[in-house]
């Protein structure tokens, strides 16, 4: 299931640039996320919600100083960039601008994908999640580092996306299919930006990373705060196997429970989907799921 | 060379806005604690009113005492000789605005009273 080597695949992703002497500010003032102290080169994912703290956009950052590249799944592009360039107020400057089709994101992921990147010239000893790192004109972070598997995440600007992908394949990398990607990343516990989770409550889906309930108002806060306070949060959502793709959408255990898929990707033989469910849902035994046909056993991974 | 150099991106999104005529009410009490402010640079500066992107319902609102700025697009109302602003960007989200002030230790300073904001959060500074 795992390539002993490394596996290279293609994510589509829409591009959105924000730029200007005011951009992180004009950023700042929507995302759930401070980012008024992000240094050049932070990545960082963030969220920008409605007024009812549902998601509209789930977006990864790569910081350029001034300016600030927002990638993002193509679904949510319109309602970003119409967010984000109204409220732009007299005294400040910041450009939104489209980069669909400028920048590729591809994820490199395998036992051992750093002796592939090795061969490339990358030195994959100071990478890390919350830094990209440049080399050349790509840049590259490493986004999961377990004992299994790890995974690498590289943005590559289109003109040199040919040569590089060909660089990647003479040192033995293997193409891989979109879901794999994505599988790969829900195993690692990472709902990557394909995943479809605008409507859904950031808190519900395991996200308080993605929530600073701390850094004052935005769109969505008052609503995260009382779930907070309240002490509401009662789902959150976890990365199972199974040997057949889910359904999206809402499911129940046998014993009643109900869950939601939102992800169900193929990886080698197997399914790795993301569900949302009670947090005090036993999921370290084997769960089954009522489906029309047949029992489907699911594993937490 | 950065990873946005090699072009592929788009001229800026243009925000297009509807402009309206702006009217706006402001009580006895803003009015006086506006020219409180403004002091003496009445003829140089104004009062400029504005909404940007965030707080808690998606706009919030802004005001600053500035010198007249240079720039064009800009609605101009004169009260008692204070020269309120509003942009023209601003302009469909602030028309009929009406601008209060309290003067009182807590909960005290300008209140907006804002006829096209669905919802606004409760410390009063932002509406959607």
């Amino acid at each position: 299931m795992i390539p002993p080597l490394a596996e290279i695949v293609e994510i589509p992703t829409s591009v959105t640039l924000v730029s200007g002497k005011d951009a992180r500010n004009h950023l700042n003032r929507m995302l759930t996320l401070d980012i008024s102290k992000d240094s050049f080169l932070t990545r960082k994912e963030s969220l920008i919600c409605d007024l009812n703290g549902r998601v509209t956009s789930h977006q990864l950052h790569a910081d350029l100083g001034e300016q600030i590249l927002l990638f993002h799944h193509e679904s949510v592009s319109e309602i970003l960039r119409t967010n984000l360039t109204s409220g732009i107020p007299w005294n400040e400057e910041t450009q939104i601008s489209s980069g669909d089709g400028a920048i590729r994101r591809i994820v490199i992921f395998g036992k051992n994908p750093e002796k592939l990147l090795e061969e490339v010239g990358i030195n994959c000893n100071e990478l890390n999640s919350e830094h990209w790192v440049e080399f050349d004109d790509l840049m590259i972070a490493n986004i999961h580092n377990g004992a299994d598997f790890k995974i690498y995440e590289l943005l590559i600007p289109i003109r040199k996306y040919t040569t590089i992908n060909q660089l990647l394949e003479t040192h033995g990398g293997i193409q891989g299919e979109v879901n794999s990607g994505i599988a790969i990343k829900s195993m690692a516990g990472i709902i990557d930006l394909s995943i479809g989770i605008d409507g859904k409550i950031p808190l519900d889906l395991g996200l308080e990373d993605l929530i600073d309930l701390k850094k004052g108002c935005y769109p969505g806060q008052e609503i995260h705060a009382r779930m907070e306070s309240r002490e509401a949060i009662n789902k959150t959502a976890s990365s199972f196997s199974s040997i057949v793709q889910l359904p999206l959408g809402k499911v129940k255990t046998t014993e009643n429970h109900r869950m939601e898929v939102i992800s169900s990707e193929q990886l080698g033989e197997e399914w790795i989907s993301i569900l949302i469910h009670r947090k005090d849902l036993d999921i370290n035994s084997e769960i089954q799921l009522k489906s029309a046909d047949d029992q489907i056993i699911i594993k937490n991974v | 060379m950065s990873i946005i150099d090699g072009g592929g991106f788009s001229l800026p999104i243009a925000t297009l806005s509807e402009r309206v005529e702006v009217n706006i009410e402001v009580t006895d009490a803003a009015r006086s604690a506006v020219k409180s402010a403004i002091g003496l640079q009445v003829d140089s500066h104004v009062l400029i009113i504005s909404a940007k992107a965030g707080g808690c319902s998606g706009y919030l609102y802004d005001m600053v005492i500035v010198e007249r700025p240079n720039e064009e697009g800009f609605q101009e109302i004169n009260v008692d000789g204070v020269k309120i602003l509003i942009h023209d960007n601003d302009s469909s989200l602030l028309n009929g605005l009406k601008l209060d002030f309290k003067d009182s230790l807590m909960g005290g300073g300008f209140h907006m009273d804002n006829p096209n904001a669905d919802r606004a959060c409760g410390c009063g500074q932002s509406f959607g």
